[in-house]
């Protein structure tokens, strides 16, 4: 009797137990497995977001302007809400822990990471669209090359980290030479691939900064350019030819044509970004001052427009820096910034012809003239840059037509020491050229590796 | 079909057992107090061998009848010992005289999610609040009410804002990151008691742009529940009673029941009380008049001319904390509960009503509740209980606590305001321009808003099937559950016109804030009973499902046309929504196995996961172990007996888990669009697809005793925890393309002592005296840390910081002097800004205590408990800021103090030691025969009293209430002072009666 009394409990049990089964799944067992309710996870983005993002990212570039600005006597930052400004880039004590240092590097390694998501989403691209896939990939490994070589320029000898890794210790700090020679590496390997593409649109839209440029064959025009960037860095002047022969660079000596090139886009809308450099150049004390010796050192202040990047008005001083023009390199927060123009292509062509080992001086006036005469400026009297003034010339025009566009430091920097210029702080390259305007103050050769990347 | 089989099965069941025994023996008595004589309503009275019963009426009287010629019957009445008699046939005028438990050693505590033990039998300290403990004065927010009460748990009230802000804890710390509130489970839901942020702070600017954060100053959500309703709360207070409720219980559980209806006749209890807040503390003030030294210094030749305009020396004091602080604001609270039923069916119903006014102005805390608990019992099998609880609070809590840029809070805009200066309302209304700050504090009092409404509804149910019963087993299925709703908004006006504004462009800004939050929760469990020979083995099984939504949205405008409290309006507007979703489920298995009351064993087993961890399918295991055995009911115990009746041993150990906040496992990629086009970033801080719940391991022991017959009772308890994968946000290296993770990086241990004494020192049936004393000490130790020694909390280094390291205390406090070469440094030479190992303070207490007496004599009953806490630090930022401007009452040392700002933090670390007068009170419960004669039997009784809560504190801390934190609940690092709301003090007198 019992046994089967058992039974029939083990039977009711049974009941229950699915009774309350169904109950639990009636109650809600709600999927555990979702997706960041308040963000949105790779898994639900489309190429189109990575690739915007991306550009998004490229752009956050204002530490990199106003820094390598600031140390190369562009410009200096008047901002009372930090002593930073002037300590760190003018007197030259960069701090590695903190983010006037970090500012540059960060971001671009930021992108870097970005720039991957984007390669590994290429693959959800459908079979048909192989060609798609390698622009893409073309695109983004071009952008990876472009921000290590803005850490590059930043960190010089310190070095800088190629790869990632969560592990301060994981990943090697190369030297910047063979540094250099990967991200030329990199741009080959994404000039292939957009070869490769051959003439497709990317399978994202890019923004109103790459018009021209937004498909794999005009993009590797670009592509190009940043690579004979890359050689003219190196001294390898035969590929600079190279690769400029390549890119969109273009000989019509006018303003309109400097300025084709790749710009980053900035836009006051929600979420998005406005430019860095924007201000009211006319306001009482805005930030961004011109150095006074972009003004003092130009020989044809009356004709020369590219001396509308300055705005001239009262002079001011800030902790014994005095300044008497504000930035006026971005007419509105949504203005663009360039990335690379064909001013850069025609100076790096010159360069190239004058530092290169077989020097032809008539092609580099040339080159220097087209560019001297967009600017309204007279060009040099045929046959008169001779093997003494052409590097002059040179860092004349770069300085003026690439006015805080993140070269003049670094060209100061390279190119070779003035025979008997004074030099007793040993810098390299012709920093020893760029005025010291305090007894306090330094120029800074490179900037540290922050900490948060030492082991 | 099934149902036949099931009908049929009791049917031949009960007739194998109705034949074996067939005399019929009808008891009637009465069960009544030993000690008083007085009758027992409600005394339930069992038949140990058939399992029917009847409840004892008004008068104490019982009828059963069963079918046997003898039966054992046990008598049973919360807070009285259970008494087990024979009746036979020759049984004369039957009296169960039930003695009270003053030990409270039959009171059943929990176990388990559906299991109990009495308490002398159990294995942890488990503490208990009933409801004449928890009021003997009338309390804002029932978690006001907790303080010095089970030894262990102690409260931190972060504001002294109306409706609350406080923070619980349980034995110390059990995380850095996690959550530090205790888990609160009312009637089977787990509640919310979330501290949700109001978006103050984008008025305030403490934290930039539009934003919810812990400086909100926010309520904490338990301040909705009716104090009045809650019947017991038992405090878990840590892994080794609480491994059972699983990743979510590391920081103790508390399991609170509600009042349930009482068999018999309708009692109608009536409470009213009237009172007033008042501020408890005021810092003092700077009389200019008699020193005007350093006012040039500190507010410039505007300062000298207003001081001159003011009338200098022989001009006007305007003490503006008194102008600010000083409202008596009015508290009336009525409260009513009818309670009853009959054999079937139990019923409460309950409301409340209480309007509290701050002492600031227009700060208010107003509170409805109404609550209906129904239990109804569809046969011998089935009974259900379900409850029902509409919760509707407001309060206006003013701008108070830290605020940047504008200035937009009352006591950090009054700490640039002197006394000369008069900033008041004018007769027209109007307010005059205050020099010193871009805000005048008086205008943000009477213009700036800080509204917060919630109505929530709480439903909870519990369905009790006995599957079975047979002679000594018995297996019952218990579903029980419920849903918590709550819906809180917040609207935050600064009007267009005020100074304050017109710092802003545009001007005029409002917030307004939306939190809706759904938690739900199932528990379902078997239990079987089985009695073999005197050991008892209780082994339950079940599942939990539990649920939380909880959305916040936030929209802030600025540029308002009007002083309208809309968002709708405005020329920007920023808005943003959290979403957190939480979803888990367990399954858990427990044995209690019962020796004849004379030793306890328990082992239980709970398995969790949960969507917070990257591993969502992964089942958590926390496993958990308790035993007991009562000493003096062993034999050789007899001759001590006399002496210490009652001794028990006990340990338990267990682990529980504290989840990873939500966010951790995400990859959240951030907004970037470029010129029209939709854009997403990888954002700075990584997903980590390996997080999992913290655990902390705890092994607790104590004894319990009782000495000579009731005279003293002692428990004493040891515990020592090992908190493993503590989440802590490490740093990356940026050129991984993060810069942070949330990652389970580290160590932590904390051991602490818990002790109490009851001590009743007289008990007749007209005097009583009893004193009770809880003491309790805790100690915490980060043993491992994977991550870099960190700071955290407070406004950086040189204003006070935590510092986390291996090593030292989470609660260390550090400064400014605790970096660099300092020869007063345990390491003196140290590379500039290398940690020298100076701690500054520590915000644990070295102690908490708690003395609590009564005394009842001749219908007077007198209450009150103190509660010291002695030896935590506070950063106090207050007096910072009023140092900066010469204002505080110390000119002197103030500007000592000042002068060594630039080497030293430590005259900003201070020491917080307290003894608050928490409760008094002193109640008159006139004779029956006197409220018979007046009111007939309309009032069963009628008492009258005056009571009081925090009317004294005695502290050395120079600030208005070192209980204090401008973080909210934060587990180290909260006890930073930012020109709070001050504490208030409150005084009532009560009459209640029942009808």
């Amino acid at each position: 009797m019992l046994k089967q009394q058992q039974f029939h409990w083990l039977k009711r049990l049974a009941t229950w137990v699915s009774i309350a089964a169904m109950a639990v799944s009636q109650y809600g067992c709600p999927n555990r497995d979702f997706p960041d309710p308040n963000a949105p996870s790779p898994a639900t983005l489309t190429l189109q977001s990575f690739a915007t993002g991306l550009e998004s990212q490229i752009r956050a570039i204002g530490t990199y302007l106003i820094g390598s600005g600031s140390v190369g006597r562009e410009m200096i930052h008047f901002g009372q809400d930090d002593p930073r400004f002037r300590s760190e880039y003018v007197q030259g004590q960069p701090d590695a822990g903190g983010g006037f240092v970090s500012g540059t590097p960060n971001p671009r390694y930021r992108a870097i990471a970005q720039a991957r998501l984007l390669i590994d989403q290429v693959v959800t691209l459908p079979e048909s669209q192989a060609a798609q896939a390698a622009a893409a990939r073309g695109f983004a490994n071009t952008i990876i090359a472009y921000q290590l070589l803005i850490i590059h320029n930043w960190q010089y000898d310190n070095g800088l980290k190629l790869v990632a890794s969560a592990d301060p210790g994981g990943a090697p700090v190369v030297p910047r030479q063979q540094a250099l020679a990967e991200i030329a590496r990199q741009l080959d390997d994404a000039n292939a691939q957009l070869s490769q593409a051959g003439n497709v649109a990317f399978p994202f839209r890019l923004s109103p900064g790459f018009r021209g440029f937004d498909s794999a064959q005009t993009f590797r025009q670009f592509n190009r350019g940043l690579r004979a960037r890359v050689a003219a860095y190196q001294g390898d002047y035969a590929t600079c030819l190279t690769a400029l022969g390549q890119s969109f660079i273009s000989n019509t000596p006018t303003a309109a044509n400097m300025q084709r090139g790749v710009f980053h886009s900035y836009a006051d809308a929600p979420n998005d970004q406005t430019n860095p450099l924007f201000q009211v150049v006319s306001a009482p004390l805005p930030n961004l001052w011109a150095h006074p010796s972009f003004f003092r050192d130009n020989t044809d202040t009356t004709t020369d427009t590219r001396l509308a990047k300055i705005f001239r008005r009262e002079a001011r001083t800030v902790e014994g820096l005095t300044a008497s023009a504000t930035l006026n390199v971005a007419a509105t927060n949504s203005s663009p910034l360039p990335i690379m123009r064909n001013e850069e292509l025609l100076l790096l062509r010159a360069e190239a012809n004058i530092l290169g080992a077989t020097q032809n001086l008539a092609n580099a006036e040339a080159d220097l003239n087209i560019v001297r005469q967009a600017a309204g400026v007279a060009p040099y009297p045929t046959g008169s840059t001779t093997a003494a003034n052409a590097l002059d010339r040179l860092i004349y025009e770069r300085r003026y037509s690439l006015f805080m566009e993140g070269h003049r430091w670094v060209d100061m920097r390279r190119y070779p020491t003035r025979a008997g210029s004074p030099n007793p702080n040993n810098l390299p390259g012709r920093l020893n050229e760029l005025p010291i305007d305090r007894p306090q103050d330094r120029i800074v050769v490179s900037f540290p590796i922050p900490l948060p990347e030492i082991p | 079909m099934r149902k036949r089989y099931w009908f049929l099965a009791t049917l031949l069941f009960l007739s194998f057992h109705s034949l074996a025994q067939a005399q019929e023996l009808t008891i009637s008595g009465t069960v009544v107090d030993a000690n008083t004589g007085e009758p027992l309503l409600g005394a339930a009275v069992r038949v140990k061998e058939t399992g029917g019963g009847a409840i004892a009426d008004a008068s104490g009287r019982f009828r059963i009848t069963v079918k046997a010629a003898s039966a054992t019957l046990i008598a049973k009445l919360v807070g009285y010992k259970e008494r087990t008699v024979v009746v036979t046939e020759s049984t004369e005028s039957l009296v169960i005289r039930l003695q009270e438990d003053i030990l409270r050693a039959e009171e059943v505590v929990v176990t388990g999610l559906a299991t109990g033990i009495k308490r002398e039998n159990a294995p942890n300290s488990i503490g208990t609040i009933t409801a004449k403990d928890l009021l003997p004065a009338p309390a804002q927010t029932v978690d006001q009410a907790f303080a010095g009460k089970v030894a262990g748990l102690s409260i931190r009230q972060n504001t002294g804002a109306p409706g609350g802000g406080i923070s619980l804890n349980l034995r110390g710390i059990t995380t850095l990151q996690g959550n530090t509130q205790p888990l609160v489970v009312i009637d089977g839901v787990i509640v919310s008691n979330d501290a949700l942020n109001s978006g103050l702070t984008s008025i305030t600017d403490a934290v930039g742009g539009a934003s919810q954060s812990s400086q909100d100053q926010p309520s904490s959500r338990l301040a909705d529940i009716n104090p009045n309703d809650i019947e017991d709360i038992q405090v878990l207070k840590g892994p080794a009673a609480t491994a059972v409720y699983g990743s979510k219980a590391a920081a103790g559980v508390l399991v609170v029941t509600t009042k349930q209806g009482k068999p018999g006749e309708t009692k109608i209890d009536v409470s009213q009380q009237f009172g007033f807040n008042s501020v408890l503390k005021l810092v003092g003030t700077r009389d200019w008049r008699a020193d005007s030294s350093g006012l040039r210094a500190a507010f410039g030749a505007a300062g000298v001319n207003a001081f001159v305009a003011s009338g200098g020396a022989n001009g006007q004091f305007i003490d503006y904390e008194r102008e600010f602080y000083g409202q008596n604001g009015l508290v009336n609270e009525t409260s009513i509960t009818a309670r009853g039923g009959n054999a079937t069916t139990l019923f409460t119903l309950s409301g409340q009503a209480r309007n509290d006014q701050g002492i600031i102005r227009n700060t208010f805390f107003n509170r409805y509740g109404a609550r209906l608990n129904l239990t109804h019992k569809f046969s011998d099998r089935l009974t259900a209980d379900v409850g029902l609880n509409y919760l509707n609070t407001s309060s206006q809590r003013a701008s108070t606590g830290n605020s940047n840029v504008t200035l937009t809070s009352i006591g950090y805009a009054a700490t640039r305001l002197p006394s000369f200066l008069d900033v008041r309302r004018r007769p027209d209304g109007t307010f005059p321009v205050m020099p010193f700050a871009p805000s005048n504090p008086a205008e943000i009092i009477e213009r700036v808003r800080n509204e917060e409404f919630v109505d929530r509804v709480v439903g909870s149910f519990r369905l009790d099937y006995s599957v079975f019963k047979i002679e000594n087993q018995s297996l019952n299925i218990v579903a029980s559950g419920g849903a918590d709703y709550l819906n809180q908004r917040n609207n935050i006006t600064s009007p267009v016109n005020t100074q304050h504004e017109q710092a802003k462009a545009p001007s005029g800004e409002n917030a307004a804030n939306n939190v809706a939050s759904f938690f739900n929760n199932l528990w379902l469990s078997a239990i079987h009973n089985v009695n073999v020979s005197s050991v008892s083995i209780t082994t339950s099984a079940g599942f939990q499902v539990e649920n939380r939504d909880i959305s916040a949205v936030l929209a802030n405008v600025r540029g308002l046309p009007a002083d309208l409290p809309s968002v709708g309006l405005g020329l920007t507007q920023v808005s943003q929504q959290t979403i957190t979703r939480q979803y888990d489920q367990g399954f858990y298995v427990q044995s209690d196995i019962d020796f004849g009351g004379v030793g306890f064993l328990n082992v239980k087993l709970r398995g969790d996961r949960s969507s917070v961890n990257s591993d969502v399918n992964q089942f958590y295991l926390f496993p958990g172990a308790g035993a007991s055995v009562v000493l003096s009911k062993l034999d050789f115990w007899k001759d001590l007996s006399a002496t210490i009746d009652f001794l028990k041993l006990r340990a338990a150990v267990g682990q529980a888990g504290t989840l990873a906040p939500p966010e951790s496992k995400f990859l959240s990629f951030g907004p970037a669009n470029v010129t029209g086009l939709i854009g997403a970033i990888v954002p700075l801080r990584d997903g980590n697809n390996n997080v999992r719940p913290e655990r902390t391991t705890e092994v607790e022991f104590g004894l319990d005793a009782g000495i000579l017959n009731g005279f003293a009772s002692l428990e004493f308890t040891y515990f020592l925890r090992f908190i493993d994968d503590l989440i802590l946000l490490k740093q990356l290296p940026p050129s991984s393309g993060f810069t942070s993770q949330l990652v389970n990086a580290g160590a932590m241990r904390t051991n602490g002592i818990e002790a109490s004494v009851n001590l009743n020192w007289l008990r007749s049936r007209e005097v009583e005296v009893s004193t009770r004393v809880i003491f309790s000490r805790n100690r915490a130790e980060i043993t491992r840390l994977d991550v870099p020694a960190f700071q955290r909390g407070g406004f950086g280094v040189n204003l006070g910081a935590y510092t986390i390291r291996q090593g030292f205390s989470p609660f260390s406090i550090v400064g400014r002097e605790s970096f660099g070469p300092n020869p007063d440094a345990p390491n003196p030479t140290v590379r500039p800004g290398e940690f020298n190992g100076l701690i500054l303070g520590d915000e644990q207490p070295n102690f908490n205590l708690g003395f609590s007496s009564s005394v009842r004599a001749y219908g007077f009953e007198l209450f009150f408990l103190l509660d010291w806490r002695q030896g935590n630090s506070v950063i106090n930022l207050s007096r910072f800021l009023l140092d900066g401007t010469g204002i505080s009452p110390d000119v002197e040392a103030a500007r000592e103090r000042v002068r060594l700002r630039a080497t030293t933090t430590r005259p900003y670390v201070e020491d917080g030691s307290f003894v608050k007068l928490r409760e008094l009170s002193l109640n008159y419960t006139f004779n029956r025969d006197f409220t018979k004669s007046v009111f007939g039997n309309a009032v069963s009784y009628l008492k009258i009293g005056v009571s009081g809560r925090n009317l004294l504190m005695f502290t050395r801390y120079s600030s208005y209430d070192p209980e204090v934190s401008n973080f909210g609940s934060l587990a180290t690092a909260g006890s930073v002072e930012v020109t709070p709301f001050p504490s208030s003090r409150s005084f009532f007198f009560n009459i209640q009666f029942g009808l």
